[in-house]
This record gives structure tokens, sequence and C-alpha cells, in this order.
């Protein structure tokens, strides 16, 4: 076990740098982990509006409190032509003055003036209910009502709600850049980053030339050496991913139903980080150039397959070269789990066994490349 | 002496694989997946298109077809509707074909599989038809003479907002992901500047040892180094602006010198920045290394490169940071290029930028000089 030992030794050395990846990520997970998502009813987004009145009647006043009572009437600290590239608010409104005069002799065009940066949802929903707003007035106004009072009868004419039923949808409860927040959409490339950085860097200290001659003439024969390894290897990747399912038991308040298919798809794609790992340790020499490395296949794998932005929104072009990619099978199965995509139990199976079958791949070349490199140091 | 000093460092920093890698090639790799990454997000995602939507008519209604026809044909139309019977209608919402089923029966009702805007903008098109629907019954109860009034006013277009656009740049809010892969070009140029220590401090170095016993003065022999290490910095963020502007083809506007201006001052800050570091940490060439890497790589974060929320977050809770934070400094310089018309907030960051390049060179010349070894 003297090989097994000193994997053990260089591994504990090479900890802290991963451990960097492990909190980071944490500390990340609980951030996005804010962001929770409640579907039991529907409830109406209100959307984000900043308003200045330069009317400041008791009509613009009016229209005022109407939208604060329907929307979220916000006042920004930083210029709203930042808020509205940033996405902090969505709509800023001006009621120009001469509203409350203008609408009162009908004349209706141009009474609010809005800023915009680009066409958002929420300027869409906005611009249509100003439109109704200004179009209900008007109605009100032909029973003879004067403006204010229309304002009012205009207001309660728009509280009518249409009835909304909520079906139980297998799709689209996610969707944007923040669908299937949380744990187990990040979780691969920092499995995967952590896997390049230490064990990458132990092999290749195991594997270095003047250390391997020197364990090729001990009494350790071959298939104990590979077999050390292994062992170590596997012990490394059994430790860092039920470290993982414990700390994503804690954020996720422990797993239930479908959170169970997830800790499968991620069991699978930890063997596959792992040869990853032992592929790129023998394709290496030194650890400075694991670090460059594991950057870009981390960063890479991560960014083609769909992790960083989900598949649903994606280039279809670059997700076709995703497809060649471990990484992608995973986050398809994912994102079926979290209800971004349709969920077919037989298609998730199928990204499992896909998964498994790069794994089957890279075992077979990392041995290939293993074989090649004794037979090279033997001649 | 000069020069021959400028001429070899210059050579050196240009063979250094590590500084050619995080300079040059991690951003085009960076750079290019960004592009291939983001490329769709905004058109699917952040502008507006118009939704989908399943009706299902249970009866023939001649007015509602009209008014369906009028929201999703035209221009910009606010519906794309599919018309379906209630099976086919759940098979679409359950599938996420659609975001709501619109059922027009005595009433118009709508079922939806989620919350969001696009639902909340199906919910807004029922409750106005609803609200309409219910103004004409009023109305024929009160006075039936009104109705065509009504009707006119209701059909009747009010163009009550005018839109003004207040950006003619790029408008996609990922864009500034590339202006801060940018900013951790320049920045990052840090790892430059710590050579200058590495090659100029007589502990620090065999080569810096040797430089100390020469008859170049300290001073000149600085400067020189400084000034190639400024040129490599400058050199890889035009080179990175080149591939981004060029190869991926990303929309940085009409203003493309101005970009090469901050981004290669930027860079050259980052280098000095690299100076300050080097003289002010002491110890290994590895500790001033990570000191450089930590300070730099925590301003990318906090600038938004890792996620782009946080930097209107800072812009709001605390813009001190945003003002102080060299990366920070760097991408707002970019983004206000890409925003504003004219050039005031621009020329402030500029302004900055050579405001810190100049006081990260003194702190660097005051504590590199006048060093005394009693023994190396």
């Amino acid at each position: 076990m003297q090989l097994f030992k000193l994997f053990m030794r260089i591994l504990k050395k090479k900890l802290p740098l991963a451990m960097v990846y492990v909190v980071v990520f944490m500390l990340l997970c609980v951030a996005f982990s804010a962001n929770g998502d409640n579907e039991g009813s529907f409830e109406e987004s209100k959307v984000s509006v900043v308003i200045t009145d330069n009317d400041n009647t008791p009509e613009s006043k009016a229209l005022t409190d109407y939208i604060a009572s329907r929307q979220k009437v916000v006042e920004t600290k930083i210029p709203v032509k930042d808020a509205l590239f940033y996405n902090q608010i969505s709509f800023s409104l001006t009621i120009n003055e001469g509203y409350a005069h203008r609408l009162a002799g009908g004349d209706t065009e141009a009474l609010f003036t809005q800023e915009y940066v680009h066409e958002s949802y929420g300027a869409a929903y906005m611009t249509s209910f100003l439109d109704e707003y200004v179009s209900c007035i008007r109605a009100a106004m032909l029973s003879g009502e004067d403006t204010l009072t229309a304002a009012g009868s205009a207001a309660s004419a728009m509280d009518t709600a249409a009835e909304v039923e909520m079906l139980s949808s297998d799709a689209g409860k996610l969707t944007g850049l923040l669908s299937g927040h949380g744990f187990f959409r990040y979780l691969p490339y920092v499995i995967l980053s952590v896997m390049m950085m230490s064990l990458s860097s132990v092999l290749i200290s195991i594997n270095s030339k003047e250390v391997r001659y020197r364990t090729n003439c001990s009494s350790v024969s071959p298939t104990s050496y590979v077999m050390q390894l292994l062992g170590g290897s596997v012990e490394f990747m059994l430790g860092v991913w039920l470290l993982f399912m414990v700390l994503g038991a804690v954020l996720e308040g422990g797993f239930s139903g479908r959170g169970w298919l997830q800790v499968l798809n991620s069991f699978v794609f930890s063997i596959v980080a792992t040869l990853i790992a032992a592929m790129i340790s023998l394709l290496l020499r030194s650890a400075q150039a694991v670090t460059l490395i594991s950057n870009v296949v981390g960063l890479a794998m991560s960014f083609i397959s769909g992790v960083f932005v989900p598949q649903s929104i994606m280039n279809s072009s670059v997700l076709a070269v995703g497809k060649f990619m471990p990484m992608y099978w995973y986050t398809k199965a994912n994102e079926m789990i979290v209800g971004t995509e349709v969920y077919h139990t037989n298609e998730y199976v199928q990204c499992l066994l896909i998964q498994a079958g790069f794994a089957a791949a890279l075992a077979a070349v990392t041995l290939v490349i293993f074989r090649l490199k004794m037979k090279t140091n033997e001649n | 002496m000069f020069f021959n000093e400028f001429k070899y460092n210059l050579l050196a920093t240009i063979r250094n694989r590590s500084f050619i890698f995080w300079l040059i090639l991690f951003p085009m790799v960076l750079g290019t997946l960004f592009k291939a990454a983001f490329s769709d997000v905004y058109a699917n995602d952040i502008k507006f298109s118009a939704i989908p939507a399943a009706v299902v008519a249970q009866k023939d209604d001649e007015a509602f077809r009209e008014v369906i026809k009028a929201v999703s044909t035209g221009e910009d139309p606010l519906l794309k509707v599919t018309y379906a019977d209630k099976e086919e209608a759940e098979e679409l919402l359950k599938n996420g074909k659609v975001y709501g089923i619109l059922t027009k029966g005595e009433s118009l009702t709508l079922s939806v599989g989620a919350n969001g805007i696009e639902e909340t903008i199906l919910k807004s098109f029922a409750d106005r038809y609803l609200t309409q629907e219910k103004l004409i019954k009023d109305t024929a109860e009160k006075d039936p003479s009104k109705i065509p009034a009504l009707i006119e006013v209701m059909q009747e277009e009010t163009n009550s907002l005018k839109k003004i656009r207040i950006t003619d740049g790029e408008c996609d809010p990922l864009i500034t992901y590339f202006f801060n892969l940018l900013a951790m070009v320049a920045v990052c140029s840090s790892v430059t500047g710590l050579n200058i220590v590495s090659n100029n401090q007589a502990d620090q170095s065999p080569l810096a040892a040797r430089k100390g016993c020469s008859p170049t003065p300290k001073l000149i022999s600085t400067l020189a180094v400084l000034g190639s290490c400024w040129v490599v910095s400058s050199g890889c963020t035009a080179f990175s602006v080149s591939f981004l502007a060029f190869v991926l083809k990303i929309n940085f506007g009409s203003r493309l010198g101005l970009v090469y201006l901050s981004t290669m001052i930027g860079g050259i800050m980052g280098t000095s920045m690299g100076f300050m570091i080097g003289s002010l940490v002491r110890g290994s060439e590895g500790r001033r290394n990570a000191a450089a890497m930590l300070i730099s790589v925590g301003g990318n974060f906090l600038s938004g490169l890792m996620i782009a929320d946080i930097k209107p977050a800072i812009m709001e809770k605390a813009p001190i940071v945003n003002a102080l934070n060299p990366s920070a400094v760097v991408c707002d310089s970019l983004y206000y290029l890409n925003l504003d018309r004219d050039y005031d907030r621009y020329i402030g960051k500029l302004i900055t930028m050579l405001a810190m390049t100049v006081i990260f060179t003194a702190v660097g010349f005051i504590f590199t000089r006048r060093k005394k070894y009693a023994t190396l």
C-alpha cells in the first residue's frame, strides 16, 4: 500500500486549491438559492416602473397611484439609463406636462414618454397597460364623467380579472437565464475542476519519470501499481461526491422524489470527471499545465454544454457540438428533472447511459495511453 | 542602456509562455465561449417577441376571432396563436410549446403552467378583453345609443406612449461580459508588472542581483523594464480587442478607436498595479503572484465577469467599490462608451485610469528605491 499512501499524502497538499472551488461554489449556490420559485397558484408578475410626473395634477396622481397598486413603482439610485440596461427596472415612464388637460380634450397623442434601451417583456406589458387605461378613461368620459371621475371608473373597470387556472405542466416552470438555478446546475463544472486540479496533479507527480522509474524497480507489480492508483482515485472521487451531496442536501433541505435522480446523475458524472482527470494527467507533464488546461477544459465544456446558460435558450449549432461532451447529457438530464424541459424517464435513462458510454470510452483510452507510456519507458 | 534593457525585457516577456497564455490565449478561448453560449440569449430570453398561446374556441365567436387576429398579426404582434381543441392545447402547454391556453366559452378563461411575465401578459390580454366586454354590456343596459361610439373609442389607437430610445449602442446586456473580459486582460497584466520588481530588486532573482552591480542607474533600468511591460500589456489588450471585434464580430459600435484607447490604458494601469503590488508584498515570487491574482480576479468578480448582476447591485449599494476597483473602471469606460451618446462619463473613467496609473507607478518607485542588501 506504499503507493496508495503516497497518493493520499500528495493529495493532501493539493486539496487547498481544490477547496477554493468548493467554497466559492457554495457561496454562489447560497446566493442563487435566494431566488426560490413558488408554483402553487398563479401570481401576476409585477413590473418595476420608475415614474416621473411632469403634470402633477390630481389626474396624473390618480394614474401614479393606480400603477403603484398594480405594479412595483421604484426609485433607483443609479441613473435610469443604467437601470434599464441592467434590467434593474423594466419601464421608465414620464407623465408629460398637460396630461390631464389634453385627456379632457380627447387628445391622447403622446400623453406619456417611455425611455427605453431594449424592448423587454415588462415594457410590452406596461405599453398595453397604459393603452388600456387611456381607452377606459375615454370610454368612461363618453357617459359624461369628468376626467378625474373617469380615471376612477377606468381603474375599477381594469380590475376585472379573468379566471386563471394553474395546470400541472412539466415544462416552462423555470425559463430564462436563471432556469434550473441551484446546486445541481453548476455542480458538473465544480466537480470537473476539483478533479482536474487535484487528482490530475497527484497522478502527474506519481507518474513523473523519476518517481515511476523508482517504482518500477521496486517490488510493486504493475497490476498492484494500477490498482493502488485506481483505489486512491475511486476513494477520492467518492469522497468529493459525498461531500457535495451532503452540502447539496443542506442547501436544498434534503432530497426527495426526482431529487434522487439528480443525485444519481451527479454520481455518474463524477465517474466521467474522474476519468477525464486521469486521462489529462497522462497527457500533461507539469502541474502548471494542469492549471491552464483544467481552466480551459472546465469552462469550455460548461459553456458549450449549457451549464452556465440553459440549453433551452442556446444556439442550436453550439448545442450540436455540445452533444459530443458528457456534460451536455448531464445538463440535459438535469434540465428535465428541474422542469425546464419535459421529463421522460426513458430519455433520462438514455442520458445516464450516454454518460456511462463516455466513461467506458475514456477508461479505454486512458488505459491505452497508460500502457503506451509504460512501453515507451521500458524501451 | 535604456533601449538595451527595454529590448531584452520586451523579448523575455513575449517569450514567457505563461504570460502569453493568460493575456492572449485564455481571453481568446473565453471570448469564443462567451460568444458561443450567449449568441442567442438576447433574442430568445430578453428581447420581447410574440408570446406563444393556444386558443380553444368552444363556440364560434366571430368578434373574439377578430380580436385574436388583431393581436397576433401586424408588425409587432403580441401573441403567436395556435388554435386547438382542449386536449391538444393541454398537450402543447404540458410540452412547453405555449405559455397559456385562452379558452373562449361563455367567458374568457386562461390556463397556465407557471408564473412569469409571459403568463402575466396573457392574463392582461384576457383581462382587457373582459373589461371591454363588460363596458359594452353596461353601456347596452344604460344607454344603447352610445354603443357605436364606445366601440369606436375602444378600437381606436390611442398612441398615448411616445417611445424614446436613449442609446445608440448595443443594447444586449450580455455584452458586458465582453467588456469584463477586456477588463480582465487589462488588470491581469499585473503579472507582467510583478516582473519589474523581480528583475530589479537584487534580493529577488539572480538576474536582478547581476543587474544591481551593473553601472546602469536603477531608475533607468526600472523605467526600461516598466516601459517594455507597458508595451506588452497594451499590445495584449489591443490584440484581444481586435480578436473580439474582427473575429468574433462583437459589436463595439462606431467608436472602436476609443475602445482600443481605453483598454490599452487599462493594460498600462494593470501593469503599474502589478509593479506596486510587487513592491509592497514582501516574500517569495509565489506570494506576490498570489496577491496580484487575488486582487485581479477579485476585482473581476466584483466587476461582473462571473455574474453580471453583481455590477448593478454594487453600483447601487456601494458605488465607491466601483470607483476604486480597477477592473470596474476599465469595464465602465467601455460600458459608457457603448451606452452614452456623449463622452462625459467615459472621459471621467479615462482620467481615473490615468490617475491610478500615476499613483500605482509612484508607489512602486517609492517602495523599490534606495534598497541596500547586507547579504544576498
